[in-house]
């Protein structure tokens, strides 16, 4: 094997044509990791709040809060009736019966209206929430009134989003008095009470039910019992499960863009890669005629040139990762379309996609070595020996 | 000048590997570049091509709440309305893990003729197409509650025809037992225009409405939205400021856009995607900027000894630079001008791929312009440095690298 030395030093005399080709695969690196990067922003978010035991209660059929649509008459026989919901110490439900509506709301970014998630909340709804969720500025809005709260990232990317501004909802002016932060999806939402917001939108319903179940519950067989049950026409199921099955579509976009452009732009880099190795082998054929008349294997020549091209890689992949590390934390929103309302996230650049970023770089480095190294290896040395 | 070509053409062929790689990847990244480009002008196409003369009317509050049925007798009487329609998103689904298509409650008395510009009728009841398909269609709409017309690529998917029950599962308009929701094909129609897509279900609102209210909704079951075309002569802005003042004080206040600022919400909803389309539209050209750039810095050097002879022959330094700019030019030429036409040549099946994702996805000449722009651009920054260069090359010195 030769020298790990060798392959360096030859980076580095013919570093013009490395650079260059380096900063090929960087590119191609970092515009993976960008998309995964948003991508994986959108699914960050959308994490249950870290309790096992918190269920959703919809109408059947819905796939989202959207679609659904539960009378008063069902929540309150889901309320009352219904044994898997646990109760606090003092003998309190721990339910709450939830109104969602996506509104509209102004960007400040390019001024386009967006939908904006309004959720009507119950006492309940906080309690549920427990330490995710908190407040940064101002004041909670009072039970009864007419004000609500909003989301950190929301007031920051919507207009008439601030404390002190109003938000109409149809013909009821509602006060925006605090801001909140809540670590998963609910943060970018517009929050108040839920009967107001049902009287104000006049919406005589409720959305959503959610609740904590006993711990140990059975949620298949909870199941089982509701089907069963003509009066509480619901349907149950984890938060978890629901998480998931909030972001199948924006998420399966940004995964299809992600490897499209990735398979697309990674062989045009690795095209890059194989003729700066071509060139690297082609100035030194007398030296690998050399090489191979001190005794060196054939072996030893395909993987010197393997690796000279990996190696190109891997810093084309670190200047590729340097180049989207700044991202991490960038605030954005979009329109997830399972839901069909904005959802604020940050790209997220986090180890596992540095990793996976590290892997592209290297494999495109590796793959565009492959011709150029067998090539090498399979040089006559006697005319080797004889060019240049 | 043809012993430039001449040159040339031998320089890229006695270097065919490198020419032919570098090409590839200058194709691959203009086609990806017409792609990136398209998806935004796609979008914009959907807004510039709506119609002038129609108005949508809807909640001012959110996309998803209704508005009083009995919205449409008032809008009708406004000055400069020629003809509405109520038009409610039914959100059901064939089966659940197919790329979802849309369906459409409307007026089927007034849709129809609303909507001649933007769609055509090409197939009926009984077989028939053509000019008489439509005025049949439109007759069978009347007669059959549960008649639908449907897109020509949502017949050519599910290979559904003229006659054909289709049942549609609810999720928003759920009935009690559950059961499916049919609807009977009765017409197939081709959009006219680009705003239109070819996956939609029109089908009548009397038929969601009656059987809601059977099933237990208020009698005032409302719509999502009304269409409404104007006369020519109207403006727009008046005939929508005037209806909005109609229902200022409720039940439901109403947002009046044209139809090109209602398009214009759903873009504007997908997020920043021009300046993200640009960002990745940045990085596909400056990778393989790269890439053209080392090829002609690789072709500059192993030219250093044949320019010292052909300027030792009396070439001047403006014809060894004129030599290989011109191969850098048609280095990019050939691969990009392969990319840009690769990029419209399966425009149409990107558009099938694409689906229900980015409806009438298309690659406008604009865009191959563009691309082409950008690949004469690539074409001269690659060539200019290591022109200069071999330009300047004393011809002594050039000649003593030879070998």
């Amino acid at each position: 094997m030769l020298p790990l030395r060798y392959t360096f030093r030859n980076v580095l005399v013919r570093r013009a044509s490395a650079v260059l080709t380096m900063l090929g695969i960087a590119c191609t690196v970092a515009v993976f990791a960008g998309v995964i990067a948003l991508r994986d922003g959108l699914l960050s978010v959308y994490h249950p709040r870290g309790d096992e035991d918190i269920a959703i209660y919809l109408r059947p059929g819905a796939s989202s809060e959207g679609e659904s649509w539960i009378t008063r008459d069902i929540v309150d026989v889901v309320m009352k009736e219904r044994p898997e919901i646990a109760r606090a110490p003092d003998g309190r439900l721990l339910a709450a019966a939830e109104s969602f509506l996506a509104v509209y709301m102004e960007q400040v970014a390019g001024g386009g209206l967006t939908n904006v998630p309004l959720r009507g909340i119950q006492p309940m709804s906080l309690e549920l929430l427990g330490d995710s969720v908190r407040l940064v500025d101002g004041r909670w809005f009072a039970f009864g009134s007419d004000e609500v709260v909003i989301g950190v990232p929301l007031s920051g990317r919507m207009k008439n989003a601030r404390i002190g501004d109003t938000l109409v909802l149809n013909l009821t002016p509602f006060r925006v008095v605090g801001i909140y932060e809540q670590d998963g999806v609910l943060g970018s939402e517009v929050w108040g009470d839920v009967d107001r917001m049902i009287d104000a939108l006049d919406r005589p319903g409720y959305q959503r039910i959610v609740a904590r179940l006993r711990p140990g519950t059975d949620l298949a067989a909870v199941q089982a019992s509701l089907a069963a049950d003509r009066r509480a026409t619901v349907e149950v199921q984890s938060e978890r499960e629901y998480m998931q099955g909030q972001t199948n579509v924006l998420g399966g976009v940004l995964q299809f863009l992600a490897s499209f452009l990735t398979v697309i732009m990674g062989t045009s880099a690795v095209l890059g890669a194989v003729n700066t190795m071509l060139a690297s082998v082609a100035a030194r054929t007398h030296e690998i005629g050399v090489l191979l008349a001190l005794g060196y294997s054939r072996l030893a020549i395909f993987f010197t040139f393997l690796f000279e091209s990996a190696l190109i890689g891997l810093l084309g992949g670190l200047a590729g990762v340097l180049l989207t590390l700044p991202f991490d934390g960038l605030g954005t929103g979009m329109t997830n379309f399972n839901t069909f309302t904005d959802v604020s996230f940050a790209f997220t650049v986090g180890p596992r996609l540095l990793l996976e970023s590290f892997g592209l770089a290297f494999v495109l480095g590796l793959v565009g070595g492959v011709l150029p190294a067998w090539r090498a290896a399979r040089l006559q040395p006697v005319q080797a020996l004889r060019a240049h | 000048m043809r012993s430039t070509f001449v040159l040339v053409r031998r320089h890229l062929q006695h270097h065919w590997l490198r020419s032919g790689l570098t090409m590839a990847a200058l194709a691959l990244a203009m086609f990806l570049l017409c792609f990136v480009i398209s998806i935004v002008t796609t979008l914009e196409a959907a807004i510039t091509s709506a119609a002038t003369t129609r108005l949508v009317v809807q909640s001012a509050v959110s996309l998803f709440v209704n508005l009083p049925i009995s919205y449409v007798t008032k809008i009708v009487q406004v000055s400069g309305v020629d003809e509405v329609t109520v038009f409610q998103w039914f959100g059901g689904y064939f089966r659940e893990d197919e790329q979802p298509f849309a369906q459409f409650g409307v007026d089927h008395g007034h849709f129809f003729s609303m909507y001649a510009k933007d769609l055509r009728i090409i197939a009926g009841p009984g077989g028939l197409t053509g000019p008489g398909a439509s005025e049949a269609a439109i007759a069978a709409m009347a007669a059959d509650r549960r008649a639908a017309v449907i897109g020509t690529r949502l017949a050519q998917e599910y290979g559904w025809n003229i006659g054909d029950t289709v049942p549609l599962t609810a999720k928003i308009f759920t009935k009690t037992d559950r059961s499916a929701w049919d609807f009977n094909v009765v017409g197939i129609y081709e959009p006219l225009k680009s705003n239109v897509d070819d996956r939609t279900m029109w089908f009548r609102f009397d038929y969601l409405q009656e059987t809601m209210i059977a099933e237990g909704a208020p009698a005032d079951f409302g719509a999502g939205a009304y269409m409404v075309n104007i006369l020519p002569e109207a403006d727009p802005s008046t005939v929508a400021a005037a209806i909005d003042r109609l229902f200022e004080n409720g039940p439901q206040r109403t947002k009046t856009t044209t139809e090109a600022a209602f398009q214009a919400i759903f873009v504007a909803m997908l997020g920043n995607v021009p300046a993200f389309m640009a960002s990745l539209g940045g990085a596909i050209v400056f990778a393989v900027m790269f890439s053209v750039v080392n090829t002609m810095l690789m072709a500059a050097r192993q030219r250093r000894g044949e320019t010292g002879i052909l300027k030792a022959l009396g070439f001047t330094d403006a014809a060894v630079m004129r030599l290989l700019l011109v191969e850098s030019f048609v280095l990019c030429l050939t691969g990009g001008g392969a990319g840009i036409a690769l990029a419209k040549g399966i425009e149409g099946p990107m558009r099938d791929a694409m689906g229900a994702a980015l409806p009438g996805f298309a690659v406008a000449w604009s865009t191959l312009g563009i691309a082409a722009g950008v690949t004469l651009l690539l074409g001269l920054i690659a060539g200019i440095g290591p022109a200069i260069g071999l330009g300047r090359l004393h011809p002594a010195l050039a000649l003593r690298s030879e070998g």
